[in-house]
């Protein structure tokens, strides 16, 4: 058997094992650990899981899950976030799928920082969707929102995903950020048209439009400082880079335990119930983690992401038809691999190929930018795209009370607009490169 | 006969001069002198999972079939070879990187024994890429945030004055842009695979006409089994390929992609720490270097006959050129 | 997943307890890391005298309370299944289906256990220690074991009984 078949086999046996129940983690792990084998051996195999596993939990980035988990669990348990989002009710509940809306942008927000989409999704889940629940969203649109908004740190600077690929491609960091603004920006607001026009056409997803009177505003104001609070030192001090987002989960953690502590809003039943839901997740990521990096390992080994790469270059056919296939293939990796795997694994493949074509006769530097804000947008598709979202899935595994088919429907509106935002960078590459025209 | 493909694993991206200098035209090389029957896949970037400190293990057993790492990101496990990454050894990369060898050959054979060593190297001088202000004396390290590679270069930093900070290379672009860190020590090598001539702004290097004040070991080693399993002809082309020559060439590829590295930043943003400043310093080198004899001299292993080699070998290939 | 239905059980109960006195556990090293972190940011910002190793600390705490939330996951069945194929299919498919998938589960589990207590002897023979701290780098290896063995009885344990139908599907 050919590399390249062992591992198509592998994606396969993983999506055969998915669709009859087996966990996801479970689904990837056992595919890629046999693909493993055949390719490599089963000493190999039995070595390379020495110190794989450990090197994928002892991550000091991804120390942030478990600790914003925590946090948002304590914050919970303590009412604080149930303050936070009555707040917020209060000064957007009279936008109907406002609620719904901040929940997209606060995921954006954290994403640029934190590097990955999981992650984020995980972090910002943890707290806004229990209340978006509550006060009266449909289980559809929040997990759709939040899973949708949690992909958008992939594009929005200072990614860390966007660097690597300015690193493989030797492109101008600055440069790169500076081609990702619009696009990202075009993302928030098809996000943010797509669920208003949700709430429109189906009004059960989102509780009535209702503005607050100025007494209810205050009242809701005075309860939400302490969680102002702990936002403004965590992601101030994240954001003014005093300190990394694990230092600044970690302080969160300390000042949300101290408040309610203080106050006098945790008891031991609550504090279980918060270590139980911080146990529960961070397990059931981490768990993921450790299937995907297996079969990321076989993929790697069997070389298929490049040799794909390279069939879909030597087709012959117009660029655009290339391009087109480039997108599709994205879209496949994405069950499987998150976005650095995908840059790390292709890039270096891909784009050789896509730079020996001509794309509206783009200059070689306007291609560069242009490819990578494309490859990272499909990138971002591919993280939600049915049947096999890893984003998807996480979000729906700590919305424990929404089927997934409930999810993927609400996932359509997000993808309709990533579709037009994509077909709109394809036939007008200046959406990306106006900004950096204009500013270099 | 059919061909052999050697898996060869590393941390680095395949745009960086330690693949375009020396991996990728050391695989050339083999490919052609066995009528490719011996070829390499390349995983560049840890592709093949695992972190930096893992590649070690990798290569014992059997993970990948070549790696390039350093022995320092395994801290503890190779003390002996730490006599080359204490401050002020290195003048010469090509020099040094032969004497490692030679070193290695002498002291370092049990260390070293569950791999099939293929070349010990070093790279050219340290140099600071700060993100604040430019480094001039120590007082401009205090209370900063620094990455360094190894043990021993992450005891001088303190010394310096400075927290170090320790992680990987890959890490360095992504931890400087978000302030996880104030500045980084790598050699000018380094600076495209990290971007670090758009992500620091200030570059200091120490007088060139003095020791560079740390530089780190390397090594490019192979799986013992795998070289074992290959037949005569093989065999002999990775001989020709290995050993004190290939490490000086090594050593000789990252002075000249240090040259590289330094064309890509801008020449305002480079200052010179001056010797009269660096004496502080080396007083501050000996000190760790007299705590280091000590330490081994705890685990049994004659520090000071370490040191003493280690300096001898260097003088004596330094001579020689 | 019912948990009323699980709780009854003495067996099961034991077990509870277990997941949750790992989770606990997992808590605490959490909550220290935390704590620890947030020293160093501290006296990184005030006193220019950050904990030397902190970043060392956090890597290491987090392998531990990693493998000591992932029995209560598991406890829980909380580890996400897609079941976007099988809505349409019989109780008694769904259940045999639930079980195979725990099974290997349990096998994946196993063979992590035992290939991380490997790592763990690999690192105490190499005498591998962290960079700054010069801990030794097999004690987070051995602290993730109760927690990743308490994970292979679990998923044992359930197996067992959606094979023998104990458990609603
Ligand atoms: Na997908
Ligand atoms: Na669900």
């Amino acid at each position: 058997m050919s590399t390249m078949s062992i591992g198509l086999s592998m994606f396969g046996a993983m999506l055969v094992l998915m669709a009859v129940r087996v966990p996801i983690a479970i689904a990837m792990f056992v595919p890629g650990a046999l693909g493993y084998i055949f390719l490599s051996g089963f000493d190999p195999l039995l070595a390379h899981l020495k110190g794989a596993v450990y090197g994928r939990v002892s991550v000091y980035d991804l120390s942030v899950i478990p600790l914003f988990m925590l946090m948002g669990a304590v914050a919970v348990q303590g009412g604080l976030s149930k303050a936070l989002f009555d707040f917020a009710n209060a000064l957007l509940g009279r936008f109907r799928g406002g609620m719904a809306m901040a929940g997209v942008l606060a995921c954006a927000a954290f994403g640029s920082i934190s590097g990955s989409t999981v992650a984020t999704t995980a972090t910002i889940a943890q707290v806004a969707y229990p209340q978006m629940r509550r006060i009266g969203y449909s289980g559809r649109l929040s997990t759709a929102a939040l899973a949708t908004g949690g992909t958008m740190g992939v594009l929005l600077p200072p990614s860390v995903t966007l660097m690597v690929y300015a690193i493989l491609t030797e492109q101008n960091i600055t440069k790169v950020f500076l081609a990702a603004y619009v696009p990202a920006l075009i993302a928030a607001v098809g996000y943010i048209i797509a669920i208003a026009v949700m709430v429109r056409l189906n009004p059960q997803d989102a509780p009535p439009a209702q503005a607050a009177t100025r007494a209810e505003v205050v009242t809701a104001g005075l309860k939400v400082w302490p969680i102002v609070t702990i936002f403004a030192v965590v992601f101030g001090g994240i954001y003014g880079g005093l300190f990394t987002a694990t230092e600044g989960a970690a302080i969160g953690n300390v000042l949300t335990c101290a408040i309610t502590l203080i106050r006098r809003e945790m008891d031991r039943a609550k504090f279980v119930a918060a270590v139980r839901t911080t146990a529960q997740t961070s397990g059931m990521i981490f768990l993921i983690f450790i299937g995907a990096d297996m079969i990321n390992a076989a993929l790697a080994l069997s070389q298929l992401p490049a040799q794909l790469a390279d069939v879909v270059s030597h087709l012959q056919i117009s660029p655009l038809m290339v391009m087109a296939g480039v997108m599709l293939f994205y879209v496949v990796l994405g069950c499987v691999m998150d976005e650095m795997s995908m840059i790390l694994l292709t890039v270096p493949t891909l784009f050789p190929v896509i730079m020996g074509m001509d794309f509206f006769g783009l200059g070689p530097a306007d291609k560069a930018l242009w490819f990578g804000i494309l490859i990272l947008t499909v990138c971002e598709i591919g993280m939600i795209f049915p049947p096999v979202g890893l984003n998807v899935y996480i979000m729906n595994g700590l919305a424990r009370d929404v089927p997934m088919v409930e999810t993927y429907k609400g996932v359509v509106p997000f993808l309709i607009t990533d579709g037009m935002r994509l077909a709109l960078l394809i036939a007008f590459p200046a959406t990306a490169l106006w900004l950096v025209h204009l500013l270099t | 006969q059919d061909v052999t493909t050697l898996k060869v694993h590393f941390f680095l991206p395949p745009t960086s001069f330690a693949n375009t200098l020396f991996i990728q035209p050391w695989c050339d090389k083999v490919a052609k002198e066995s009528n490719q029957k011996l070829k390499c896949q390349l995983y560049p970037s840890m592709q093949l999972g695992g972190t930096p400190p893992q590649l070690y293990d990798q290569v014992r057993d059997g993970v990948a079939d070549i790696v390039w790492t350093l022995p320092g990101y395994t801290a503890g496990r190779f003390p002996s070879i730490e006599a080359f990454e204490l401050p002020f050894m290195m003048q010469s990369p090509e020099a040094t990187s032969k004497a490692l060898w030679d070193f290695v050959q002498l002291h370092g054979q049990n260390e070293f024994k569950d791999v099939k060593p293929l070349a010990f190297h070093v790279h050219g001088d340290g140099v600071f890429h700060m993100s604040g202000k430019p480094v001039k004396s120590m007082a401009d390290l205090r209370g900063l945030k620094l990455r360094a590679p190894t043990r021993q270069t992450n005891k001088f930093i303190a010394m310096l004055g400075a927290t170090p900070v320790s992680m990987p290379v890959p890490q360095v672009g992504d931890a400087l842009s978000k302030g996880v860190i104030d500045g980084a020590v790598v050699p000018y090598e380094v600076v495209p695979a990290v971007k670090l001539q758009e992500l620091a702004k200030f570059h200091s290097e120490t007088d060139p006409k003095e020791a560079a004040f740390y530089t780190a070991t390397f090594i490019f080693a192979m799986n013992k089994a795998k070289y074992d399993s290959l037949p005569a002809d093989l065999k002999k082309v990775i001989d020709a390929n290995s050993g004190q020559a290939l490490s000086g060439q090594i050593g000789k590829a990252f002075l000249q992609a240090d040259v590289e590295g330094k064309k890509l930043v801008s020449p305002a943003s480079v200052n010179v720490i001056p010797a009269s400043e660096l004496a502080t310093w080396k007083q501050l080198g000996n000190k760790l270097a007299a705590d280091w004899v000590k330490d081994m001299d705890a685990k049994g292993l004659q520090g000071s006959k370490l040191l003493d080699d280690a300096k001898a070998l260097i003088a004596k290939h330094a001579a020689a050129r | 997943m019912d948990s009323q239905n699980l709780g009854a059980q003495p067996s099961m109960r034991r077990l509870e307890w277990l997941c949750d006195a790992s989770a606990a556990l997992g808590a605490l090293v959490l909550s220290a890391v935390a704590l620890m972190t947030t020293v160093s940011v501290i006296g990184r910002a005030f006193f220019a005298h950050p904990i030397l190793g902190d970043v060392e600390l956090v890597q290491l705490g987090g392998a531990i309370v990693v493998a000591s939330f992932l029995p209560y996951t598991q406890f829980r069945r909380a580890n996400i299944i897609v079941d976007f194929f099988t809505t349409g299919a019989r109780a008694s498919t769904q259940r045999l289906m639930d079980a195979f998938g725990t099974l290997l589960y349990t096998a994946v589990v196993a063979l992590i256990t035992w290939r991380v207590a490997a790592g763990g002897l690999s690192m105490h023979a190499s005498q591998e220690r962290s960079m700054l701290m010069d801990l030794p780098l097999w004690i987070p290896y051995l602290l993730m074991l109760p927690g990743l063995t308490l994970c292979v009885v679990i998923g044992a344990v359930q197996t067992v009984q959606q094979l023998r139908a104990e458990v609603p599907a």
